[in-house]
């Protein structure tokens, strides 16, 4: 059973739909007992770093969540469920995120921010997210440049070079909506059902 | 920069597509939900459903369209009409909308932006602005276009982002039903003078329409209606032509 993670803002239906549609078995909750329950959790792309983080932050949520990590449950982090693997947001300064790898999130500089649409994911690094490069749907306003403590799995850029995909064994992390990315977030998402 | 956008709009009424569609191979043609399953298949970047229900107790029909849409379309779509506050918001959102299209009641009250940008985040909220020639330059008009105001469409795209718009949709009133062509001059203008993502809306007729549209223009995204509609083109005609000019467009699902 994957776990869509409900901060308790935003619509969990498209993800919950598109994870369906790739043959997964998809409960949305929130709380320890459902992470203890969980064979795969993924963070929703939904709601702002501080918010997301307001939900997760409890001890006992920390505390299952590293349990979910021994029991090397597979992760998805998408967009800001991505971020909030990370310690910090230029979003919402002062807001301590999980903290499972280095790096802080910070403000796209380009010349139209919010980044939406559709832009390349170039492979990267020994487990890359794509085999070539491929279209998937951004929306955001902020990113990770760099992630030294965590391979990056895809680059794109947008104004800058950043961080599209993260992989590290069982834990997945992606800046885009594989969920609104048609045909290839699709087979992306399948893959991680299926993992 | 990403890829160009083709986005297919479609006129809902009281739960069905209005305007004739010439699409065979669909069970029911007047059903948005399936309308926008075979754009999606087509190739289209975006939907965008337009509501033009007239009463109160059509916003459940379309909310249940919302929902269908949610759960059978991997890509995003956007709803537009009758959003009247921060409400209008969460309800569409809640129902699977990745973004919500404001136009009058953002001109009666801009704070309307503020607050869902606050909420909700930038990238779901989107501000159409309806422009029209007059003697006096471009003028934004409300209300379906049937009310004129002072508003310069440049200067309220330039405050409306600065409230939190995360997109601007700039209809040229000028343009729209002509299949002449969009509104060069004033998508210019105003894709020229903000830093996020303009869509330029009125006027597709022909596949260089939105070559010109491209490359004349920092527009990011091209809306079109009828030209899908009634099947002049198809959305993979656009993008195909597109991508032999030159211009990068998402191709190949």
């Amino acid at each position: 059973m994957i776990l869509v993670y409900d901060y308790g803002i935003g619509n969990l239906r498209s993800i919950s739909s598109a994870l369906e549609r790739v043959g997964g078995r998809v409960r949305v909750g929130t709380g320890p007992d459902a992470l203890h329950e969980a064979d795969k959790v993924v963070f929703p792309g939904v709601g702002s770093f501080s918010a997301a983080m307001r939900a997760l932050s409890d001890p006992v949520v920390i505390h299952a969540l590293l349990e979910c990590r021994k029991r090397h449950v597979p992760f998805l982090g998408i967009c800001l469920g991505m971020q909030i693997m990370f310690e910090s947001s230029e979003e919402s300064p002062g807001v301590t995120g999980l903290g499972w790898f280095s790096g802080t999130a910070l403000r796209l500089r380009a010349g139209t921010v919010p980044h939406m649409g559709w832009s390349r994911v170039y492979p990267a690094g020994e487990t890359p997210i794509v085999n070539s490069p491929t279209y998937f749907y951004f929306a955001h306003s902020y990113c990770l440049l760099d992630a030294p403590g965590v391979p990056a799995a895809g680059v794109c850029e947008h104004g800058t070079r950043f961080v599209a995909a993260i992989r590290l064994r069982n834990i997945w992390g992606v800046q885009f909506h594989p969920e609104k990315s048609g045909y290839a977030g699709a087979r992306l998402l399948e893959e991680f059902v299926r993992c | 920069m990403p890829a160009k956008r083709i986005i297919p709009c479609l006129d809902v009424k009281d739960g069905r597509v209005v305007k004739g569609v010439s699409f065979e191979n669909l069970r029911d043609a007047g059903d948005p939900v399936e309308l926008a399953a075979r754009y999606s298949n087509e190739g289209a970047d975006e939907i965008a459903y337009l509501d033009i229900s007239a009463s109160v107790e059509n916003r459940r029909t379309l909310l249940q369209i919302v929902e269908r849409t949610a759960d059978v379309i991997g890509i995003p779509f956007s709803v537009g009409g009758g959003v009247v506050d921060v409400k209008s918001f969460r309800d569409l959102l809640l129902a699977g909308a990745d973004k919500v299209v404001i136009n009058t009641a953002a001109v009666r009250s801009p704070h309307i932006i503020a607050d869902a940008a606050a909420q909700f985040g930038s990238q779901c909220v989107v501000v159409a602005i309806d422009s029209r020639r007059t003697p006096r330059g471009f003028r934004v008009h409300t209300h379906g276009g049937t009310v004129p105001t002072e508003l310069c469409p440049v200067s309220w795209a330039q405050e409306a982002v600065r409230l939190g718009a995360g997109e601007i949709l700039l209809t040229s009133m000028d343009t729209d039903g002509w299949s002449k062509g969009y509104d060069i001059e004033l998508t210019a203008l105003v894709a020229d003078s903000v830093d996020v993502p303009v869509i330029a809306s009125g006027g597709a007729g022909a596949l260089e329409h939105f070559r010109a549209v491209f490359e004349r223009t920092r527009a990011e995204a091209a809306l079109a209606a009828s030209v899908f509609h009634y099947g002049v083109f198809t959305i993979g005609q656009v993008k195909r032509y597109l991508a032999a000019e030159g211009i990068e467009v998402r191709l190949g699902e």
